[in-house]
């Protein structure tokens, strides 16, 4: 099994490691994007003020001091330490995007790629409801998730993956059906083996190298996504004294032309979370990109 | 004849969707946990619940069978009942339909803005590749669609507030809310109406809103249009015409062009869906009425009529979108039907 993976994953990093030889702002993203997953992991044990950073310590009288030594980023309206906040947020953020466009990935290369292998009607039942679940918005979905089961945050987590899957489900079938005519996939086919260890032993690992790297790129939308949702209707936290980016931002709004330090720290970081994945991905599909890849001078 | 039949293909398809959209919420109403009549009803609470949850029994037909309330489901959405709103007391359709548009009249006007001067920026960075125009715009484009859309919102927010333009928030100012037309766009019917102040009032407000919520598919199509447009540039007609020694902007309009349009019809068509979610949030922001607001105020009522109304509202907007987007696709590029 892990011997599988690691040879699944070997040429995502082979064309990671290229890149980096070459470009210098793949290095700068993989740099940040790894200081911000150490931050992530670390954050909680880091955190100047772990008691204010989970909220459970407020103290009005320190309310909207400007950043300084004490304060790193300055306190919000309720006396908090904005980067111990920010530090316990981060480590949520980023582990819910993860999850999400981990499970999201898998589902969809095993169901795109069964598609393309399967009959007909099979084919045109998966590819009908992958068109049915990407024309459902993720915000709507979750606002009826979050009344139907209350407004936690897997009720966000679960909408995401629905509306997220479809995508890599798609990829992964137009891909898939590239392959489906040639010979390693044909000959196991005659040979009567099964669907399923056709899908995992030759055409998933063929296809899987790009949809990595797409996935990652993505992750940095996902982290958008989760946090414009959980800043428009403030579900998926259990209560406002919790850490999360979305709705520090949301609580945030009030205060922004009096203290836009509580605001700018937690946008800021978030941005910084979506331009690093999207760079990171975007730089490699130019490295790999025929006729980007090309030298080009203007001569007409 | 080729076209005729593809479009005539995606047609049937996309109806099959939205009757699929429309299933799919119905099984959503029926087989939640529990009572479906409560959650209809807004979980009701106090002396009138038992009234109003016979009444979502009555509305929902739950002593049917499954597939008479199918039916029932079906003939009430196609006649526009979609039931009352439990927050508002109002019919979803109309509420839906109003809020949607005033969402629908931002996302209108950011592409307005975003495709030209995308298509603009793009040409500069693809005919400047590999230079220092290209890199600018490059980067400037993936900061641009990478930022939260409410930091881009709060940072022209705060600049118009600083200038003394705080009061350009909502959507038209107080003393014009009587004010309603036929479309629910208020820019539109204020023209038809020939209230030029009006208008005027409302455009001004709009104007913020919709650069904000520009930024996003400026970033995404500038970079698909350098992409397709360098892609386009190999092409052998192009390097044709360049032999030929055209000059160099009607090379790129009247030969590169064209390739892309296609590409770019297809990618509005994808964004619309990811737009929608950034309206809402721009129209947090500056405290605009939309479908953000009216989504947040369900959910905080548990109105779940509304909510449901929604999404098969949205859903069908974007399956038509993307569907006018595949045949504007079809017909300037007849090799995607193939």
């Amino acid at each position: 099994m892990i011997s599988y993976v690691s040879s699944v994953l070997q040429e995502a990093f082979s064309m990671a490691r290229k890149t980096w030889r070459r470009r210098y702002l793949f290095r700068v993203a993989t740099l940040l994007i790894f200081a911000l997953a150490f931050l992530a992991i670390l954050g909680p044990y880091i955190a100047p003020y772990p008691r204010q950073g989970m909220g459970i310590e407020i103290d009005r009288a320190r309310a909207f001091k400007p950043p300084s030594l004490e304060h790193f980023l300055g306190t919000d309206s309720l006396g908090r330490d904005v980067l111990s906040r920010i530090l316990f947020a981060l480590n949520r953020a980023l582990a819910s995007c993860v999850f999400v466009v981990v499970l999201s990935l898998v589902i969809g290369l095993f169901l795109g790629s069964f598609a393309a292998i399967s009959s007909k009607p099979v084919e045109a039942i998966v590819s009908y409801l992958t068109e049915l679940l990407l024309a459902l918005p993720s915000v709507l979905l979750s606002a009826l998730l979050a009344i139907l089961f209350g407004g936690t945050y897997e009720a966000v987590l679960i909408a995401l993956i629905v509306t997220w899957f479809p995508w890599y489900a798609r990829i992964a079938y137009v891909q898939a059906r590239g392959l489906r005519e040639l010979d390693f996939v044909k000959i196991p086919m005659y040979y009567g083996l099964s669907k399923w260890y056709i899908v995992t032993k030759h055409i998933a690992p063929n296809i899987v190298a790009p949809m990595i790297i797409e996935a990652l790129s993505d992750i940095g939308s996902v982290a958008l996504e989760i946090s414009a949702i959980t800043f428009l209707f403030g579900i998926g936290i259990k209560s406002i004294e919790e850490p999360d980016l979305g709705v520090m931002i949301a609580y945030s709004l009030r205060d922004v032309t009096t203290a836009p330090w509580t605001f700018l720290a937690p946008a800021s970081i978030l941005a910084l979370i979506a331009i690093s994945f999207t760079l990171f991905g975007e730089v490699i599909y130019e490295e790999y990109h025929p006729v980007l890849r090309k030298r080009w001078w203007l001569w007409f | 004849m080729l076209t005729l039949n593809y479009i005539a293909k995606r047609i049937v398809i996309s109806t099959l969707l939205i009757f699929g959209i429309v299933i799919l919420t119905f099984l959503m109403i029926q087989l939640t946990p529990g009572d479906p009549a409560i959650i209809w009803a807004g979980k009701p609470r106090g002396p009138g619940a038992t009234a109003a949850i016979a009444r979502a029994r009555e509305y929902l037909g739950l002593n049917l069978p499954l597939y008479q309330r199918l039916a029932l489901y079906m003939y009430k959405f196609l006649m526009g009942d979609w039931g009352l709103s439990v927050e508002f007391k109002q019919p979803v359709f109309h509420l839906v339909v109003r809020n949607f548009m005033a969402s629908l009249e931002i996302v209108v006007y950011a592409f307005a803005v975003a495709v030209p001067l995308s298509l603009w920026l793009g040409t500069r960075a693809a005919l400047s590749r590999g230079g220092l125009g290209d890199k600018t715009i490059y980067f400037l484009s993936v900061v641009l669609a990478g930022m939260p859309r409410f930091l881009v919102a709060v940072l022209i927010f705060l600049m118009l507030y600083l200038f003394g333009y705080g009061y350009l928030g909502l959507r038209v100012s107080p003393k014009y809310t009587t004010f309603s037309g036929l479309t629910g766009m208020i820019t539109v019917d204020s023209l038809i109406a020939g209230r030029l102040d009006i208008f005027l009032d409302a455009f001004l407000r709009l104007i913020p809103a919709s650069i904000a919520l520009a930024t996003y598919p400026m970033g995404v199509i500038t970079r698909v249009v350098r992409v397709s447009l360098s892609e386009t540039f190999e092409e052998e007609y192009v390097r044709q015409a360049i032999s030929i020694g055209l000059p160099r902007k009607v090379i790129v309009r009247r030969y590169a062009y064209p390739n892309i349009v296609s590409v770019v019809a297809q990618l509005t068509g994808l964004l619309f869906s990811y737009m929608l979610l950034e309206t809402m949030v721009v129209e947090n922001v500056f405290s605009r009425e939309g479908l953000g607001t009216l989504t947040s105020r369900a959910i905080v009522a548990s109105d779940y009529p509304v909510v449901i109304g929604a999404t098969v509202f949205t859903s069908i907007v974007l399956i038509v979108a993307n569907t006018i987007a595949d045949i504007v696709q079809a017909v300037t590029n007849p090799r995607v039907q193939l």
